[in-house]
This record gives structure tokens, C-alpha cells and sequence, in this order.
């Protein structure tokens, strides 16, 4: 039996059906971000980062800015911050392309790519300030206690 | 403030890489219109972060520090000339190593060192509908152009 607390898959929810769907404009990314990244633990531009080509988020249909915080190894959660992208905002401005991709084998429904700032260290050095750009003051969705 | 003699120092510990940690720390932190004091502290307190947290190649990073660096301190020098009043930027740690300088003060400019590629890439926005976006080798700096850049991006 699959035991998982994320929001959308209860026990009895079966991975195997999770399939690929449109995000719309309304929805929240959640993005983690690390203390390593922010020497005044302020959001800035450098904190926008893919890894393994993409930046990865989870969708907040599917998960909670505490439970993306939570899916680290549990020695890095001290480290770990949350911070919420608004889609219409990355799919407009940035012109990122954003792709639900559940994640099967770490049972995260929510998972999700936002793919296209690795691009060029030209391209990066400007989407990154796009990015920042979307709010006028960022706060945590989520942070250590 | 420095005398003649501290300033000159600082700089050319910067200029020839070798940075004394003992000189930073017991160097007190005097704000100079050239930034030398500032670029010197703000490594330091960048190079303990890092020390505390960073685990990848300390070594590359610590060129692209020292790329960054070498810039404050030389565009700085030029901007202390022409009088012009301009923030400090903020020395952040980035991906592949890198480093970024940045200006949050709206219009923005970003510019991000990696001594990996041996290039920096910036952008800056001058006005809602003019931009500057480019990348190119480190160390050559079209000084007049950054300072003028500077200058109208803090405008």
C-alpha cells in the first residue's frame, strides 16, 4: 500500500491513474529555495535555478507550501524556505514554459517543471530578473520554525 | 577614512588575487566613495558565508568572487571620479560557481561572473521600455559604458 500524506493522494489513491494535466493561470508553483543561495535570506534574482534542466515546483493543487518544504532529506530542512510563483505571471512575462510532470517514483502528484532559464547565460540573467520582478516584496509560503 | 597607503594596499592584494583574510578582518570597515573598504568587506563576509555553507568547487567560485571584485573596485574608482552618488550592490552566490552583483533599486541591473566560461552576462533596465542584456569576457569592461549604465539605472 502506498502511504503518503500529500494533499490529493490519500492512501487509497492509486499513482498509477495521476496523469498529466493543463495547469491554469490561477495556480500557485512552489518554489523551494535554500539558505545557501541568500546571504541575507532575502529572495533575489539568483535564486531562480534549475536543476537538471529545469526548475521544479509543485503544483498547490496537489501540495501545500509546508509539504514542498518538507520533501528534502531531513538535515536539510533548516535550510529550506518556500516561495510562491504566480503562473499567469511566469507563463506571460517570462514566456517559461510550465509542465505538470508527477513524479511516480517520489509519489508527488503535484510535481511540476517550469522549463526554458537555462536557455543562455544571456536569457538567464534577464527571465531571473523577470522573475523577481513578480511581486514588490516576497514572503515565505513557508520557512523553518 | 584610509590613508593613501591602506587604500593602495587593498587594492593591490585584490588586483594580484591574494587576498590577506587576516588583512579583511582586522581592517576596519570605512565606507570610501571607491569602494575599495566596501568591496573588501563585503568579500569577506561572502567568503564566510560561503565557508559556512557552499559545497561545491570552492576554488572556482573563489575566481568568480575575485572577478566580481576586481569590477566594484575598478568601476568604482571611476564612479568615485565622477561624483556620482551610487548604491553598493549586493555580492550573491550563484549557480555553477558564479557570482552576481546586484542592484535592486528600480530600474534594476543584474550581472552575474562565472570563471568557469571566464564571461560575465548583465542586464539592466533603464526605463519601462529600454533594456541592456549582454555577455562578455571577463575583463573586458567598457568602463565608460557601466558607469554611464550605473549612473542612469540609480537615476
Amino acid at each position: 500500500m502506498i502511504s503518503t500524506s500529500w494533499r490529493g493522494c490519500s492512501p487509497m489513491c492509486n499513482p498509477e491513474t495521476w496523469f498529466i494535466e493543463d495547469i491554469p493561470d490561477d495556480s500557485v508553483l512552489l518554489y523551494r529555495v535554500f539558505r545557501d543561495w541568500m546571504p541575507e535570506l532575502k529572495v533575489r534574482p539568483n535564486v531562480f535555478r534549475e536543476a537538471g534542466g529545469s526548475m521544479s515546483t509543485n503544483w498547490d493543487r496537489y501540495s501545500t507550501a509546508s509539504e514542498t518544504r518538507e520533501q528534502v532529506r531531513s538535515e536539510q530542512l533548516p535550510d529550506v524556505f518556500v516561495i510562491a510563483l504566480n503562473t499567469e505571471y511566469v507563463r506571460k512575462e517570462t514566456a517559461l514554459s510550465i509542465k505538470h510532470s508527477p513524479d511516480h517514483s517520489l509519489q508527488n502528484r503535484a510535481h511540476t517543471d517550469v522549463f526554458g532559464l537555462g536557455a543562455s547565460r544571456i536569457e538567464k540573467v534577464r527571465l531571473r530578473n523577470y522573475l523577481f520582478d513578480m511581486y514588490e516584496s516576497w514572503v515565505w509560503a513557508a520557512q523553518p520554525n | 577614512m584610509p590613508n593613501v597607503a591602506e587604500k593602495s594596499y587593498a587594492y593591490k592584494e585584490v588586483a594580484k588575487h591574494k587576498l590577506s583574510y587576516s588583512f579583511i578582518i582586522t581592517t576596519p570597515v570605512v565606507y570610501t566613495k571607491d569602494w575599495s573598504f566596501e568591496a573588501l568587506y563585503r568579500y569577506y563576509r561572502l567568503r564566510k558565508f560561503i565557508d559556512s555553507y557552499y559545497q561545491d568547487d570552492k576554488q572556482l567560485f573563489e575566481k568568480s568572487a575575485f572577478a566580481a571584485l576586481g569590477f566594484l573596485i575598478d568601476i568604482g574608482k571611476r564612479i568615485a571620479k565622477k561624483s556620482i552618488d551610487i548604491d553598493y550592490p549586493e555580492i550573491l552566490p550563484d549557480e555553477d560557481d558564479a557570482v552576481s552583483l546586484f542592484w535592486e533599486k528600480s530600474p534594476r541591473l543584474s550581472i552575474t561572473f562565472d570563471a568557469k566560461s571566464e564571461k560575465f552576462a548583465y542586464y539592466g533596465r533603464l526605463d519601462n521600455s529600454s533594456e541592456i542584456n549582454d555577455e562578455k569576457v571577463i575583463g573586458s569592461y567598457d568602463f565608460d559604458f557601466l558607469a554611464w549604465m550605473l549612473s542612469n539605472v540609480q537615476s
